[in-house]
C-alpha cells in the first residue's frame, strides 16, 4: 500500500484534517499507527477505505495504491483491497446470526457457496473464535463482537487491513492472542495491517513499523528494529507511565459504612437466552466506597452495572436501594445520555433538574473539573468518544449523586486520557464523597481507582474484597483478567 | 409502564433461533400464509369469524413449541390493543353499553390481536438472512432487500437504545420525551456506520450474491398456506 500526499477536509470544515500524509507498507508488513485523541488517526483509516469522501463529502487530494490500483479513483471496488474495522463493533453486525455475518462479505463478492463457506470457517478460526459460529448476535459480548466483526472483514481476503482499536472490549489475554494471530495472516497470507492502538506494549511487539500522526500530519515513520530500546520506551509510554504509578500503590481502606445498595440472590437472564447472565449475585455497595467490577468479556459486568443502576430487573432475586438514592449513570455508549445540543448546556439544565443551587457556577465547577471548559460551546456530536464520556460524567455529576456507575469508562481512551480519566474519578470521589462503581476489563484502572473490587467470571462472583488482595490472587490469570504492571512489580 | 412495555416490544422483536417447526418452515409460504392471513382478517366482521381465525394463531403457537413466545407477544400487544379497544368504546356511536358496543369493541381487539401476535411470532422465528435470500432469488431487488434486513436488525437496537437512554435521562430528572433527542441522534449514528459497513461489506458489488441460506421445509410451510387458505375462504363464503 502505498498512500501519497494525501490531503483531506470536511466539506464543514475550513482546516485540513490530514495534511500531505505519506505512508508506504510493503505486503505482509504490520504498521502501529498511533498518535492522541483526535489526531486524525480514524479518519485516515475512513479515507484509505473510501468512506470519505463518499458517504460525508469533502474534499480529498493525493494518491492512495493498492498494487496498482487507485483505490481513491474505483470507491466502489474499494473493499476487496482494504479491508476496515472501526471502533464500535454493534453497528458492524449487520445480520442476526454469527454465521450469516461472517458469510456476509464473501457471499456479496458472488464466490461459490463452498468456498464462502471455507472462507467464514478459516476467518472465524483465524480469530480463535469458532465456537462462536451458531451464536445469535444479541447474545454476544462486546469482546466477541469485535471479534466476529474482524473475521467479517477477514473473510473478504482483503489486500489491506485496517484495524481501529481491536483492543478496545477485549482483555489483555485475548489482545495477546488476536495479535499473534494478525502476525500469522500477515506473514502467511501476505496481507498488510494498519494497527489503530492506543495499548502498545502488546501492538509493539508484533508491528514491523511505527507511524505517529499528530494533528493530521505523519511527525514520524520508522521501522521498529530500527529503533533503540531506549527510543521504543519512549513511544511505549504505557509501560513507562505503568512503572512510575506502579511506586504510588498502597493498600487503601476499605469502607465500613452502611450500605446504600443491596443485592440478594440476583439472577438475571436475557429474554430469549439460554444460560443466565448473572448467577446468584449478593452485593453490599457501602457509601463512600469505589468499587471495581472486574472481569473479562461475556462475564456479566455490563448486566450487573444495569441492575445495580435499576435499567434491567432481575429474574430472580432482590435489589435495594436506601433513603431516594440519586443515582448518575454513565452508559457504555455516552451518546445516549445527551439531551442538549452543547456541553453547557446538557450541564446546566442537569443541575437545575437536579435543584442544585447556583447552577451556573456548578456547571462551570464541574466542567472544569473535567476538563471540558474548552469544548462548552461546542456541539456534543463533533465531541470524540473521549470527550463524550467525560461529559456524559459531567452531567451524571452536577447533581451531586449518592452513587455514580460507569460502564467501561476506558473504552476509546488513550492511556493520558485513562490517567486522566483516573485522577479525576479519585479527585471527585474525594471531594463529593461519591460512590463509584465501575465496571471495566482494565485491571490497572479498576487498581488505580477502586478500593475494593469483585471479579466476575461466567456471571458468578469468584472473589469480594479488597483491590490489592484481588490482585494479589494466584489464579487472577486463569479468570481472564490480566494483572496489571504495577501489581506485577509491586508483588 | 412505558419502559416496562418497551421491554416488552423489544423482547417479542427478538429473534429466537431455537429450531422448531416453525423455524424450519418454509420462509416463502410461511409469509405466503401470513399474507392470506391478514387479507383474512381485515375481511371479517363478525366476533364468530374471528374466533374461527384464532386457529391460525393456534397452529403457530403449536409449531413455534414455545408457550413463552406466545406469551412474551401477548404482554408486548396487550396495552396499546387494550387502549385501542378502550377509546373505541368511549367514542363509540351505538352509546357506551348496547350489545352493538360490546360486539364491535371485542371484535376490533380479537382481530387486533390475533393479526399482531402472528405477525409477531412469525417476524421473530424467522432469520432475516433466510427471507432476503429466497425474496433475491425471486427477482426483488437486493436494495430492497437489504433495507428489509436492516430494519429488521435495528429494531431491537433501537428499542434498546430508547430503554437505555429514557432510564439514563430519567435519573437526571428530565421528561422522557427528552429521550428522543439521543435515540433519534445515535440512531442516525447507527444508521450511517451501518450503511458504512454495508458498503464495507461489498453490498451491491455483484448483481447476484451468493445464496447462503436454504428456504426451509415445504411441508410446513405447505400446512401453514393450507390453513390460511382455509380460513380465508371461510371468510369470503360467510
Amino acid at each position: 500500500m502505498r498512500i501519497e500526499n494525501l490531503w483531506y477536509r470536511y466539506s464543514s470544515g475550513e482546516n485540513w484534517v490530514l495534511k500531505n500524509i505519506n505512508i508506504f507498507l510493503n505486503d505482509g508488513e504490520i504498521a502501529l499507527l498511533i498518535g492522541p485523541n483526535g489526531s486524525g488517526k480514524t479518519t485516515l483509516a475512513k479515507a484509505a477505505v473510501g468512506i470519505l469522501p463518499s458517504f460525508y463529502g469533502g474534499e480529498i487530494k493525493g494518491k492512495i495504491f493498492v498494487d496498482s490500483v487507485d483505490v481513491l479513483k474505483k470507491p466502489e471496488e474499494v473493499f476487496k483491497y482494504v479491508g476496515y474495522v472501526g471502533e464500535d463493533p454493534e453497528v458492524q453486525l449487520v445480520t442476526l446470526t454469527v454465521r450469516d455475518e461472517v458469510m456476509f462479505g464473501p457471499s456479496n463478492l458472488g464466490l461459490p457457496l463452498k468456498e464462502v463457506f471455507e472462507r467464514a470457517h478459516w476467518a472465524l478460526n483465524v480469530i480463535g473464535s469458532l465456537k462462536l459460529m451458531s451464536r445469535v448476535i444479541f447474545e454476544l459480548s462486546g469482546g466477541e463482537m469485535q471479534r466476529v466483526a474482524i473475521a467479517s472483514i477477514l473473510a473478504l481476503k482483503p489486500r489491506v487491513l485496517i484495524l481501529d482499536e481491536p483492543s478496545a472490549f477485549i482483555e489483555a489475554s485475548l489482545v495477546r492472542k488476536l495479535y499473534g494471530e494478525l502476525r500469522k495472516i500477515a506473514d502467511e497470507e501476505g496481507i498488510s495491517i494498519i494497527l489503530i492502538e492506543h495499548k502498545l506494549d502488546q501492538a509493539l511487539k508484533i508491528a514491523d513499523k511505527l507511524i505517529i500522526l499528530r494533528d493530521g500530519e505523519v511527525v514520524f515513520q520508522r521501522n521498529i528494529e530500527e529503533l533503540s530500546f531506549s527510543e521504543i520506551l519512549k513511544y511505549q509510554s504505557q509501560e513507562h507511565v505503568r512503572e512510575q504509578i506502579s511506586r504510588g500503590i498502597r493498600k487503601r481502606e476499605s469502607s465500613s459504612g452502611k450500605a446504600i445498595v443491596k443485592l440478594q440472590n440476583v439472577w438475571y437472564r436475557y429474554p430469549r437466552s439460554q444460560k443466565y447472565s448473572l448467577k446468584n449475585i449478593s452485593l453490599n455497595i457501602a457509601k463512600g466506597v469505589k468499587l471495581g467490577i472486574l472481569g473479562p468479556n461475556g462475564s456479566g459486568k455490563s448486566t450487573l452495572i444495569k441492575i445495580i443502576a435499576g435499567i434491567l430487573k432481575p429474574s430472580k432475586g432482590y435489589v435495594t436501594r436506601y433513603n431516594n438514592l440519586k443515582v448518575g449513570y454513565v452508559p457504555q455508549n455516552p451518546t445516549l445520555s445527551f439531551t442538549r445540543p452543547t456541553p453547557y448546556d446538557e450541564v446546566y439544565e442537569t443541575a437545575k433538574n437536579m435543584g442544585v443551587k447556583e447552577p451556573k457556577a456548578e456547571t462551570w465547577r464541574i466542567l472544569k473539573l473535567l476538563g471540558l471548559e474548552r469544548y462548552s460551546k461546542k456541539p456534543v456530536l463533533h465531541l470524540s468518544f473521549g470527550y463524550r464520556r467525560r461529559l456524559s460524567l459531567a452531567s451524571a455529576l452536577v447533581g451531586k449523586p449518592d452513587i455514580v456507575l460507569l460502564d467501561e469508562p476506558t473504552a476509546y481512551l488513550d492511556f493520558e486520557g485513562k490517567i486522566i480519566l483516573a485522577d479525576i474519578l479519585n479527585n471527585i470521589a474525594e471531594q463529593l464523597n461519591t460512590t463509584l462503581v465501575i465496571a471495566s476489563h482494565d485491571s490497572w484502572f479498576i487498581s488505580e481507582v477502586c478500593d475494593v473490587a469483585v471479579l466476575l467470571y461466567d456471571g458468578e462472583i469468584k472473589f469480594k474484597g479488597e483491590t490489592n488482595e484481588l490482585l494479589k490472587m494466584p489464579s487472577l490469570e486463569s479468570f481472564g483478567v490480566e494483572k496489571p504492571f504495577n501489581a506485577r512489580v509491586y508483588y | 409502564m412505558l419502559l416496562w412495555l418497551l421491554e416488552k416490544i423489544r423482547v417479542a422483536f427478538t429473534y429466537s433461533k431455537d429450531e422448531t417447526l416453525l423455524t424450519k418452515a418454509h420462509v416463502g409460504l410461511k409469509f405466503i400464509s401470513l399474507v392470506l392471513f391478514f387479507i383474512a382478517v381485515s375481511l371479517v366482521n363478525s366476533l364468530n369469524e374471528v374466533f374461527v381465525l384464532t386457529t391460525y394463531l393456534a397452529l403457530l403457537v403449536l409449531m413455534s413449541q414455545r408457550l413463552k413466545l406466545f406469551y412474551e407477544s401477548t404482554l408486548a400487544v396487550a396495552i396499546p390493543i387494550g387502549l385501542l379497544g378502550f377509546f373505541t368504546w368511549i367514542f363509540s356511536p351505538y352509546g357506551l353499553f348496547t350489545y352493538e358496543t360490546f360486539n364491535y369493541v371485542l371484535t376490533l381487539i380479537l382481530r387486533m390481536y390475533v393479526l399482531a401476535t402472528s405477525f409477531l411470532t412469525v417476524f421473530s422465528t424467522t432469520n432475516p438472512t433466510q427471507l432476503v435470500d429466497f425474496l433475491e432469488k425471486h427477482g426483488v431487488p437486493f436494495t430492497l432487500t437489504q433495507s428489509l434486513i436492516l430494519t429488521w436488525r435495528l429494531i431491537p437496537l433501537v428499542l434498546k437504545d430508547i430503554i437505555e437512554s429514557i432510564m439514563s435521562v430519567r435519573l437526571r430528572r428530565f421528561g422522557i420525551t427528552k429521550a428522543l433527542i439521543p435515540v433519534t441522534a445515535v440512531a442516525i449514528e447507527r444508521a450511517n456506520r451501518v450503511s458504512e459497513t454495508l458498503y464495507i461489506k461489498g453490498l451491491g458489488f455483484k448483481a447476484k450474491r451468493t445464496y447462503t441460506t436454504m428456504p426451509g421445509s415445504i411441508v410446513y410451510g405447505i400446512i401453514l398456506v393450507l390453513v390460511a387458505l382455509l380460513l380465508l375462504s371461510i371468510v369470503l363464503i360467510s
